[in-house]
């Protein structure tokens, strides 16, 4: 089967965009700032007949149409838009690429399904114009035929004959460099029939391999494929309600109903969501979000609706909503797992303890301390995010007992390397009753650590008669005593 | 209050075993009633550090852990009950041991 390809060239997108939302009968356009000046960066079709065009200065254009309604482009929702118009593609075939203010559909083997060609076109061009969008199709055999006839006027080039379709077409039609298309110009090439009447060897010469390829790909000699877009699954969902409501119960009702849904949409890609927004719009335009950030990825709809409660409650319904939307922001890969007789998984209430003080305090608030493979005693643990951690598999391991506390190291007097019989710590007297050591750790030569400038350290484990147990360090290297931690 | 707040949470919730709170100010007897009920419900066990004379009055006992010393064995800890709604107070001196991980109540005789 010969490939077949449609272009969509939508020449007026940004500003349609704008005014899908807001209609407005008169001259507009969307303006940018190029080069610290403002220009008219698209068009509407009333503000194209008045003589504006693309790229002219805003203020050469305020003077030609004094009565101009102008707005800020957005490119990026611009991209949104072009992305989502993609998406709504799909309904003709499975492979749309986006091309920058177009796409890209190869429909072979597709058309049979609208009723061949022209009806599937028919259909296309019907379900633009009921979304407001100018358009051009371009149909033929190859990508850059396709282009070329979207660009310059529209048409369909059946299977086989691509020259006599765009051989009229400006040399432009062939996606050149600006540079190039002025160069043919200049010699008196203008359309493409004239370049293809040309020997190719000179061309190369003088223009360079890309015209030739340009060309080849245009008339089909060159395959060029079409880069589907990646499809990104999007776990959102909304719904919109006849009538206001305002109830906790109610908005919780429909937020059950949206997460049954998003939830069985996570369970169908193996996804688990990390981060959910719902987002409930009101009556008066304004719309009011909750924002649950998960201990661990999960796709429990009964589960995560316990977690919502306590940001609905807080909810300003106003005068009532009218669309809730829910949406996973941040989702991660989450596999099926076999079932154990013993019902909910492990851990799986640890987890929801800690999203539900998450949303309070803030997940990075809330850490776990995990045994790390060192001998210095500041660094036997590390300190993790709870969230994005798992409980340590292995146990804590030490040669010798550890102390219950572990402050930053305070010196006492004494210089000797026997320990003192008695001292003075945090204005409290000692006596020494049992003194257990040394044991000692040597600082990691191959980190710079400063609290470790002072070299060796010899622990003694101080037994004092008062009651207290110290661990007490002595550095030979530069004598003096320091407490370092106190056991149970 | 933060903190009372993610303690009655935890408390509640039966994930934990033990929830450890550490308190810089005296705790009313309002909070203190619902953290009762939320150890309650969660049947867990919460242990509060207080500062010395600031316990709440709604306490069912209280204790004072201090380490004792003695010749003989070195890991020794005096419990003293300091408050008890049911029941009388007491002293005990106690060793933990490491190997059973539990607490052995060590009989006074042998000082």
């Amino acid at each position: 089967m010969n490939r077949r390809v449609v272009s969509l060239w939508f020449p007026r997108l940004a500003s349609e965009r704008v005014l899908r939302a807001r209609p407005i009968d008169a001259p507009f356009a969307l303006t940018h700032i190029h080069a610290n000046t403002q220009r008219v960066y698209c068009l509407n079709a009333e503000a194209e007949k008045q003589g504006l065009r693309k790229g002219m200065g805003f203020t050469d254009a305020r003077v030609l149409c004094p009565d101009l309604q102008t707005a800020m482009a957005d490119p990026q929702a611009d991209l949104q838009f072009i992305q989502t118009l993609a998406r709504w593609a799909g309904r003709y075939c499975p492979w749309v690429g986006v091309d920058d203010d177009g796409l890209m559909l190869d429909v072979t083997g597709s058309t049979h399904l609208f009723g061949g060609e022209s009806g599937m076109l028919e259909d296309l061009h019907a379900r633009l114009d009921r979304a407001g969008l100018s358009h051009k199709t371009g149909l033929a055999g190859t990508r850059g035929a396709a282009w070329a006839l979207a660009r310059f006027g529209g048409g369909c080039a059946p299977d086989g004959q691509v020259l006599p379709y765009i051989g009229r077409l400006p040399v432009e039609a062939l996606r050149l460099g600006n540079d190039v298309c002025n160069a043919l110009l200049r010699l008196g090439i203008r359309t493409i029939s004239d370049l293809v009447a040309l020997p190719r060897t000179t061309l190369a010469r003088r223009f360079g391999a890309d015209l030739l390829l340009r060309l080849d790909q245009a008339l089909g000699e060159q395959p060029e494929p079409i880069s589907p877009q990646s499809a990104s699954p999007s776990f959102a969902v909304r719904m919109t309600l006849p009538e206001p409501i305002g109830l906790i119960s109610d908005v919780m009702a429909g937020l059950e109903r949206l997460l049954v849904r998003v939830c069985g949409t996570l369970s169908d890609k193996q996804k688990g969501a990390r981060c959910l927004c719902f987002t409930a719009r009101r009556v008066d335009q304004a719309s009011v979000h909750v924002e649950v950030r998960l201990a661990r990825p999960m796709r429990d709809a009964a589960r995560i609706a316990l977690l919502f409660e306590r940001g609905i409650e807080g909810l300003d319904a106003g005068y009532g909503i009218d669309q809730i939307r829910l949406e996973a922001t941040e989702v991660e890969h989450l596999p099926f797992r076999q079932t154990t007789h013993q019902g909910a998984q492990e851990g799986d209430s640890m987890a929801d303890l800690i999203t539900r003080l998450g949303t309070r305090v803030g997940l990075e608030n809330i850490t776990r301390h995990l045994p790390a493979d060192s001998h210095i005693p500041e660094k036997s643990f590390t300190t993790v995010y709870a969230a994005y951690s798992e409980p340590a598999t292995g146990g804590w391991h030490s040669a010798a007992p550890r102390p219950l506390v572990l402050f930053p190291p305070e010196p006492i007097a004494g210089y000797r390397p026997q320990p003192p019989a008695r001292f003075q710590w945090r204005r409290m007297s000692f006596r020494t009753a049992q003194a257990i050591g040394p044991e000692r750790i040597a600082p990691e030569w191959w980190l710079e650590d400063p609290d470790w400038r002072s070299g060796l350290r010899d622990y003694w484990r101080i037994h004092t008669r008062e009651g207290r147990r110290l661990w007490l360090f002595f550095t030979p290297q530069n004598p003096g005593w320091f407490v370092h931690g106190e056991f149970a | 209050m933060d903190v009372l707040w993610m303690a009655e949470e935890a408390l509640r919730s039966a994930a934990m075993q033990v929830v450890v709170v550490q308190l810089s100010k005296p705790i009313d007897l309002t909070a203190g009633r619902r953290l009762q009920l939320a150890a309650e419900a969660g049947n867990t066990l919460g242990v509060f550090q207080i500062p010395e004379g600031m316990g709440s009055n709604a306490t069912e006992t209280r204790w004072r852990c201090s380490p004792h010393f003695d010749a003989k064995d070195s890991s020794l800890h005096r419990w003293q009950l300091i408050k008890n709604k049911s029941g009388t107070l007491g002293d005990w001196i106690v060793r933990w041991d490491e190997q059973a991980r539990r607490v052995i109540v060590v009989s006074k005789v042998s000082e």
